[in-house]
């Protein structure tokens, strides 16, 4: 079955930027997109995803937040929060929530070494 | 441009305008919390969008934005006026950027270095070094900037107006090479690396005197360029990004193509016209087929119809395009004035045609520097009349049925009628008995004439009152009409109808001298025939005297040049045409009918005819040239 990442970022370039990563490291996966918090969640609820990408800085619920909510609903769920703050503050939380952190922009580098990871956790090759 | 940096142009352009609408409405509502979170999340993805196409100027520049906003968002630091300021400049910087990348397709490299640093100042931000494209061979010691001092261009601004003193003096050759060489140095070490080459390149190449004018008229436009300031408030008016058009739709399409479509459009009217024509023909001369061909031609006519109506709206834009810039420039200029002034803008998704949209521009711009100027009075007087201490100006569009209405109005001083009589009877606009005549309306109309202005003082922000002869000759070049309403101490409307769509025009056509013309219907009042002796002779003019009012009448197929034209039949045939109060006969051989007509404006060699504003093809091949009124009558 064809694993699925959720990709959730209010700015549609973020999002296409992070596809092209996406498909430059790791093509065999599927892919969803959100745009807001409520309809990742709609999305996950209905479609499932097994790995999560999220920006940190959105309006309303941010990347933290649908990040523990999201995890409530599933799990296993992997997810990685995505922001141009590199402060400790910041990573600290997300690895609190059990989210991994990402930089932006992101580098299809840093993303296939999160992807990797995920993958091999869920014991997939 | 790829998909990403199409993207990117879209998504900044909104951004830029949400991030600028945030920061106007902070002013009035400093504390709120939502509005600082907004315009601090706009500016952040902005950056964010910078660095996924590389564009580390960008990104410069907006991380200042940000910072400032993060502080007052954290209560560390208040927005002030001045970081306001210094935020709209950011954004303004922004919008140049993405206006060249949309005309270039590429991100601007070139200067943008600098333009960050320029940003940069503005917020009390040392400029850092790392930003030069080239690293930077040693200068003089006279070209080395203070590192770091955050005076950058002042310095070299100094010493570059040192250099163009040099070029003053008439000294030898030897001292001008090294006065290019100096100046070129100091444009090295800011980055702008092609003016600098430049200015090398001229000390090798000239003889003296032409050294010395080039190299004056080189630094002479350098340090011209160098200070416009955005607190110069004329020169705040013309800072602004000038529109390039249109980022509004999802779907990108060249202009040029939209504008083959609407020719293409224009083509099937004339065939559309031409089958008529033959479907006629077959009827009159009872061909079997003509029943056939009838319906067919109905048929299509109504398709052509349907497609021309689809084109023309492809190339319709809201009107919000145009009134966008405005609440930046009602900001700059009332703070100059030292005015409190809001305006209000409602009816921005209106549509019109993109050529009326484009041409608004300015017209609507001298009637907001109008208002601001002369409308609006100031604090202490409002006050002292009991006026709320903050004036409005509206901008309103509307749509009514197929025409398109924008008002500017003003609650400031209104216009003295009696102000406007005088000023026009000194500047002989108009006799004393015509005034006794006159309606208020029609006294306040009279500050659409030409030659009229009531500004005593000539200022940088008006100009010399011209605007609203301009404004009118403007929308009437459009089609449209531009009126006045006012009441002295409540204020001003200025209320512009335009045409919807400006493309097809509605006209009667008319022969002369054996040519087809077209007289827009807006234009006609009546057509009469009368017996030609009825028409008086006025030294070598015709007049003629309809409903107790003298017009003069004139040989439409002489006027346009066709020598033989004047005929000499027992009655004329006259059609009463007139613009803006101004009436004129028009002697013609033969009416013809009515007819919608998409035209083509006259292009290349004819495009300077004076009275004639397009063509079109008629049904049997003829051309038709139709008249533009208002250029006849003069």
């Amino acid at each position: 079955m064809t694993l699925k990442v959720l990709i959730v970022d209010d700015s549609k370039l973020a999002r296409m930027a992070i596809i092209k990563a996406l498909d430059s490291v790791h093509p065999e996966l599927a892919w969803l997109e959100a745009s807001d918090a409520d309809t990742a969640l709609a999305v996950l609820q209905k479609d499932g995803a097994d790995i999560a990408l999220l920006d940190f800085n959105m309006p309303g619920k941010d990347g933290l937040a649908l990040a523990a909510e999201m995890r409530k609903l599933v799990p296993q769920i992997r997810v990685a929060v995505i922001s141009a703050n590199r402060q400790a503050e910041v990573v600290a939380r997300a690895r609190a929530t059990g989210a991994s952190f990402l930089p932006k922009p992101v580098t299809a580098q840093a993303l296939g070494e999160f992807l990797d990871d995920a993958l091999a956790q869920r014991g997939t090759p | 441009m790829n998909e990403l940096l199409e993207q990117f142009l879209l998504e900044s352009r909104e951004l830029a305008g949400q991030a600028t609408d945030g920061l106007l409405s902070l002013e009035r509502a400093p504390d709120d919390a939502g509005l600082l979170d907004a315009v601090f999340r706009a500016l952040h993805t902005l950056k964010g969008g910078a660095g996924i196409v590389e564009f580390p100027a960008m990104e410069r520049a907006l991380h200042a934005a940000e910072d400032a906003l993060s502080a007052a968002r954290s209560g560390t630091r208040p927005l002030t006026p001045q970081l306001t300021d210094a935020c709209l400049a950011c954004l303004d910087q922004v919008l140049q950027w993405l206006d060249v990348l949309e005309h270039t397709g590429e991100l601007p490299t070139e200067g943008s270095g600098q333009q960050a640093e320029l940003v940069l100042a503005r917020f009390d931000v040392a400029p850092s070094h790392e930003l030069h494209p080239q690293p930077v061979t040693a200068p003089p010691s006279a070209g080395q900037p203070a590192a770091g001092a955050g005076i950058l261009p002042a310095l070299a601004r100094e010493v570059l107006q040192a250099q163009l003193e040099v070029t003053r003096q008439g000294v030898a050759q030897g001292y001008l090479a090294s006065a290019a060489v100096t100046a070129s140095n100091v444009l090295q070490s800011l980055g702008r690396n092609e003016e600098a080459h430049k200015l090398a390149e001229l000390a090798a190449a000239e003889h003296p005197q032409q050294l010395a004018a080039a190299l004056a008229r080189h630094l002479q436009h350098l340090l011209a360029h160098d200070s416009a300031e955005l607190h110069d408030p004329a020169a705040a008016a013309e800072a602004f990004p000038p529109q390039h058009g249109p980022a509004m739709r999802t779907l990108r399409v060249e202009a040029g193509r939209i504008d083959a479509l609407v020719r293409l459009a224009g083509e099937f009217t004339v065939a559309k016209n031409a089958l008529a024509h033959a479907s006629g023909l077959a009827s009159a001369q009872g061909n079997a087929l003509a029943p056939v061909l009838t319906a067919q031609q109905a048929a299509l006519e109504s398709l052509v119809a349907r497609l021309q109506r689809a084109v023309l709206d492809l190339r319709v834009l809201p009107l919000r395009v145009v009134f966008q810039r405005f609440p930046r420039l009602v900001r700059e200029i009332s703070a100059t004035l030292g005015k409190r002034v809001e305006l209000k803008i409602s009816g921005g998704e209106t549509e019109a045609d993109k050529a009326i949209v484009e041409m608004l521009a300015e017209p609507l711009l001298h009637l907001v520097r109008n208002a601001l100027d002369h409308g609006v009075e100031e604090p202490a007087v409002r006050a002292a009349q009991g006026k709320p201490p903050v004036a409005t100006v509206r901008m309103l569009a509307s749509r009514q049925g197929d025409q398109v209405v924008i008002e500017i109005s003003d609650d400031g001083a209104g216009m003295d009628s009696q102000r406007i009589a005088r000023v026009a009877l000194e500047r002989g606009l108009v006799t004393a008995e015509a005034l006794d005549g006159m309606s208020g309306e029609e006294v306040l109309d009279l500050a659409f004439a030409p030659g009229f202005s009531t500004t005593e003082a000539v200022t940088a922000i008006s100009g010399r009152g011209v605007g609203m002869d301009a404004v009118r000759t403007a929308v009437e070049r459009m089609g449209g009409r531009v009126t006045l309403q006012s009441q002295p101490g409540r204020g001003t409307t200025v209320r512009c109808t335009l045409p919807f769509s400006v493309m097809v025009t509605k006209v009667m056509s008319v022969e002369a001298g054996g040519q087809m013309f077209g007289i827009p219907l807006d234009a006609i009042v009546e057509t009469i025939r009368v017996p030609r002796s009825s028409l008086g002779a006025i030294g070598a003019a015709r007049a003629i005297v309809v409903r107790e009012q003298t017009i003069p009448v004139l040989n439409l197929g002489q006027m346009l040049g066709d020598a033989g034209a004047a005929r000499d039949t027992e009655e004329a045939t006259i059609v009463i045409a007139g613009v803006a109060g101004q009436y004129c006969g028009l002697d013609v051989d033969a009416l013809g009918e009515r007819l919608e007509v998409m035209l083509t404006p006259l292009e290349g060699l004819l495009g300077g005819t004076p009275g004639v504003t397009g063509t079109t093809v008629l049904g049997d091949g003829r051309i038709l040239l139709v008249l533009d009124v208002a250029e006849l009558l003069q």
